[in-house]
């Protein structure tokens, strides 16, 4: 289905019932909190230290993060006054904020990974549902944002186990 | 002093005791072992990940390492001109503290053979500057830096128990607002 054709389907949907629009964002978002994502470093700043945050092991300076909280402000009503009278008048904003986890008990670091995205037209929003639906989201400076596989959290519990005994042995090997 | 000045300095030492040239690297070298150092992430290839490596906060290409040995097969013979052979190496431990495996590996390994490169050699280690012998740096850690590891391994069992705890509670959701 093309961009226009998904639009259009949407927009008979909204048609019909203009909260279902918004129900189906919010149920979306609400199933993606508590999702572990990479995230790219470079939007943190320089507050970050590398040692006690959990790295990607594949590279893309990805660090280990959890969907904490999402806000959905987008409200969809259609616009009569439009010329082809099939347009759709969006507007609001998506916030989905993360938080880095991080293991040397310092400060956890809470980031609005798409800083109130602002969505203003039909064509976006359904960019947006889609992205969500593919666990593809970018960030504010369009750097991907990876949800983790199975395998991948897997691998994060294998490493916070074996980190308790490789521990021990570090701080032996500091003398 | 210039390098002109040090080499006649040491050469003097050697025409008066040759063995005594040996006996100084040794001990300078000797001085060495158990120091920490950061040594450059590229020297590791592609046995390097980023998990259980203490990185220097500085550069986070940097992982931290201790100097386990050094051997020196250094000879100094004087037959009218002096000449030098052999080759010295240090050996270091990647440190980590994911359990896994750890990597020793030469970051120093110097085929000398001339008094120049020998002096240059001794140079460096007085001045806690070694090179890894691919060009990458390998700087000793200071007391300073020593310190944040300290608390940084201080600080981990509990940061632990947080991070576990962070990956397996529920989240509370706050109620999203409805238009």
């Amino acid at each position: 289905m093309s961009n226009k054709e998904d639009q259009k389907s949407w927009a008979q949907k909204v048609e019909e019932n203009p909260v279902l629009f918004t129900e189906a964002i919010e149920a979306l978002l609400i199933s993606r909190v508590g999702s572990f994502v990479f995230i790219n470093e470079s939007n943190l700043g320089g507050d970050l230290t590398a040692n006690g945050l959990y790295y990607d092991p594949d590279g893309n300076d990805g660090l280990l993060a959890k969907i904490i909280k999402v806000e959905n402000n987008v409200s969809v009503s259609p616009e009569s006054s439009a010329p082809d009278n099939s347009d759709y008048v969006v507007s609001g904003h998506i916030s989905i904020i993360a938080r880095i986890l991080r293991f040397d008990g310092g400060k956890s670091l809470a980031v609005d990974l798409q800083e109130g995205y602002e969505l203003t037209h039909s064509f976006s929003l359904t960019h947006e549902i889609e992205s969500l639906e593919d666990n593809e989201l970018c960030d504010v400076d369009n750097n991907p944002i990876h949800f983790l596989s199975d395998e991948q959290l897997l691998a994060v519990h294998e490493f916070v186990k074996n980190a308790v005994v490789g521990l021990g042995k570090f701080s032996l090997d500091l003398g | 002093m210039s390098n002109e000045e040090r080499q006649t300095s040491w050469f003097r030492k050697v025409e008066e005791d040759p063995l005594l040239f040996n006996e100084a690297i040794e001990a300078l070298l000797g001085s060495r072992v158990g120091s920490f150092v950061f040594v450059q992430t590229p020297h590791f290839h592609k046995d390097y990940e980023v998990n259980g490596f203490y990185l220097e906060p500085e550069t986070e290409h940097n992982v931290l390492g201790r100097i386990m040995r050094v051997e020196n097969s250094i000879t100094v013979q004087k037959d009218g001109d002096y000449f030098v052979s052999g080759k010295l190496e240090v050996i270091i431990k990647v440190l980590r503290f994911d359990n896994g495996a750890s990597i020793e590996s030469n970051v120093n390994r110097e085929d000398l053979d001339s008094p120049y490169e020998l002096l240059q050699f001794i140079q460096m280690l007085e001045d806690n500057e070694l090179d890894d012998g691919s060009g990458g740096q390998v700087e000793f850690v200071t007391e300073d830096q020593l310190l944040l590891v300290r608390k940084f391994v201080e600080n981990v069992p509990l940061g632990i128990e947080t991070f576990f705890r962070d990956m397996t509670s529920d989240i509370q959701t706050q109620p999203l607002k409805q238009e």
